[in-house]
């Protein structure tokens, strides 16, 4: 080498590498994927996808982990003890075995109306809730659905693997998703997106994308809203209990800590650093799955289980500016398999919550990353084989579940073998 | 002009500075906050002014019935054309369109396909449905086994109507095969009139189908999922 030329070839060197360091700053990159959060109460074998250090993604695991009792706050009425009573499997953080109760009851003109709920024999009662918890602290204090309320639904709790990436799509990518689907399936599929307030930011709108009804747009508001449901334990956005019958404890129950942190806190930074659930490879590479994953898409069941969704880039301001999306979750591809939209594909269950009344038979597209470790099926785990879950579509899928119907049962089972590798 | 090396290094070193200064921007750029656009609220209608009555169609023909019936089944299943009524109408999963049930047995040498785990329709048996405990909150439903359709069986066989057309859509062709539910049918009701089921908080209100089976009157009723067989009261 001649040097003459060895200062060109630096410059072609440098442009080389910056070019490069733009390409990466605005390259997506797939989100780390593991069951790493192995169920362990001491957190041991947690790993998380880097939103925090080791050392507190393990504390975290711990946190969610913990099982509390009356003088923490449980209470006065419940359904469980710690959070991983309900999202534990294969891992903690995943979904559960069990179904809640909701229940309400329809007006004259068929809305649906929330229910007052008696407390015990006490002539009390919980107003306008439809979630009916199956515990008490004291049996007085214990639910029981009056006759009236003849709308009835079971719920089972989700999984939260993952949901830091979730949170970080923004608002408008669901918005385009469900733009598209009308054209995508004839008019026939069309999504709601619809906005939920958001706890920590004074109530914002932001596009709902957690739980059955997207109830939630936030894990922070998630985190509070299932301390207080689901444990009832109070804490700074959800300041009350829904009764106070045998209750001993002052509000709110969810302490500060000496990191300045509540539980809720502890709860949201868990799920946020969460690895997305992953494929099983294996499976996946197989040419039944590689064909069953092209008749998903060629059929028409990717139009509401999208598979891949790019995260907001770092930097972006989120949950009505109460969090910034750091580069562990921004810019990241995911494959839900969900448009975290509502549908109604014949299976709703009656419930409005945040949506309105229009959304009272719908559902948010259950993801079904990790489907492999779920043995019932469909949001009331009604179901137990893949192809009896599938037909239980109806509704905006019918078309979708027509051509299904439609394969031989060789592509059926290829189509199956690829779910199955989820 | 011949450039000097000096020189060129120079200019390399200006390109560098430049360009990682424009990354750097870039990066920056992305680092600094950049909020999620708002998307204006949509209205939300808070409130239904009438509900929607199922749309009143004419009745059904045998030719309608046997078309459907064969669109769905194929020919897995034969309609029991005996002398008594082999078909009733109504709204039986509630979702304000009319669906059809007839009674069916299977078609010989077809039991295997009716019977497939990849097969068109669910399989399921009304005496073994789960029905969820009406004061119990937390509910594990328990593993039922897939039944299997025995050679000669009577089955009740239902395809739900899909739109305002119902069951004679031709896109309507989700379909389940009952075990312990075909019988002598005695009409529809209301599932709210059914004090039984009033009790069971199910989720929708729809229509039962009202019949007699081994001699004990009763009814066939969705639970929300599948079908159940309920006897009927006094």
């Amino acid at each position: 080498m001649t040097r003459r030329k060895l200062p060109l070839l630096l410059c072609i060197a440098t442009l080389a590498a910056a070019f490069a360091i733009v390409g990466i700053a605005q390259t997506a990159t797939q989100a780390p994927a593991a069951f790493a959060t192995p169920l362990n109460n001491a957190g041991t074998g947690a790993v998380g996808n880097g939103f925090t250090d080791s050392t507190t993604f393990v504390a975290d695991t711990v946190a969610f982990s913990n099982e509390e009792d009356i003088p923490q706050g449980i209470g006065p009425i419940f359904n469980a003890r710690g959070c991983v009573d309900c999202h534990m499997a294969p891992n903690i953080g995943g979904s559960s075995q069990v179904t809640e109760l909701r229940v309400g009851h329809l007006d004259g003109a068929g809305n649906f109306v929330n229910p007052n709920i008696p407390v015990g024999n006490t002539g009390t009662t919980v107003p306008s809730r439809s979630l009916v918890n199956d515990r008490a602290i004291c049996g007085q204090a214990q639910e029981t659905v009056p006759g009236a309320e003849n709308v009835r639904a079971l719920r089972a709790s989700l999984s939260v693997l993952g949901d830091g990436f979730v949170e970080a799509i923004d608002s408008n990518t669901l918005v385009a998703i469900a733009n598209a689907q009308p054209g995508q399936s004839g008019g026939a599929i069309a999504g709601q997106f619809i906005q939920v307030p958001v706890a920590e930011a004074n109530g914002a709108l932001r596009g709902g994308r957690f739980g059955w009804k997207n109830q939630q747009a936030s894990l922070l508001s998630f985190s509070s809203d299932a301390y207080i449901n689901e444990m009832g334990i109070t804490n700074r956005f959800a300041p009350t209990d829904f009764t106070t019958v045998c209750k001993t404890t002052a509000d709110p129950e969810d302490e500060t800590g000496p990191d300045g942190l509540n539980d809720i806190d502890r709860f949201a930074r868990f799920m946020r650093a969460t690895q997305v659930p992953p494929r099983d490879t294996t499976l996946a590479a197989t040419s039944d799955a590689v064909t069953g994953n092209n008749l998903f898409n060629q059929i028409g069941c990717a139009i509401c289980h999208t598979a891949s969704i790019t995260t907001s880039p770092a930097g972006t301001v989120i949950n009505g500016g109460a969090f910034t999306v750091p580069a562990a979750l921004g810019s990241k591809i995911i494959h839900p398999y969900s448009d975290f939209l509502l549908h109604d594909v014949g299976t709703g269950d009656g419930i409005v919550q945040n949506g309105g009344q229009a959304t009272a038979n719908k559902l948010r597209t259950a993801p079904l990353w990790g489907l492999r470790t779920r043995a019932r099926l469909m949001h009331d785990l009604g179901n137990f084989t893949r192809n009896e879950s599938i037909l239980r579509h109806a509704g905006e899928a019918t078309n979708v579940i027509n051509n299904y119907r439609s394969l031989s049962i060789t592509q059926k089972n290829q189509l199956i073998t690829f779910l199955q590798s989820l | 002009m011949r450039r000097t090396v000096p020189s060129m290094l120079r200019l390399s070193l200006l390109v560098a500075a430049a360009l990682s200064l424009l990354a750097g921007c870039n990066s920056r750029a992305q680092i600094e906050a950049r909020m999620e656009k708002p998307i204006s609220p949509a209205p939300i209608p808070t409130a239904k002014s009438a509900s929607t009555p199922v749309p009143k169609l004419p009745p059904p023909t045998r030719a309608e019935v046997e078309a459907a019936f064969h669109r769905v089944f194929g020919g897995s299943l034969i309609a029991s054309t005996s002398s008594r009524q082999f078909f009733i109408v109504g709204d039986f999963n509630g979702d304000e369109s009319e669906d059809l049930a007839l009674i069916a047995r299977p078609a010989p040498g077809k039991l295997q396909d009716i019977n497939s785990e990849l097969s068109n329709w669910i399989v399921q048996d009304a005496e073994k449905a789960f029905i969820p405990p009406p004061n119990k909150a937390v509910v594990k439903p328990p593993l039922v086994e897939r039944p299997a359709i025995e050679n000669g069986e009577e089955v009740l066989a239902i395809i739900h109507g899909f739109g305002p057309a119902g069951w004679r859509n031709p896109e309507a062709r989700q379909a389940y095969i009952v075990k312990h539910a075909a019988a002598t049918f005695e009409g529809t009701a209301p599932s709210i009139s059914q004090k039984a089921i009033r009790a069971m908080h199910l989720p929708v209100e729809t229509d039962i189908i009202k019949e007699v089976r081994n001699n004990r009157k009763g009814f066939v009723f969705w639970t929300g999922g599948v079908y159940a067989w309920h006897p009927s009261e006094g």
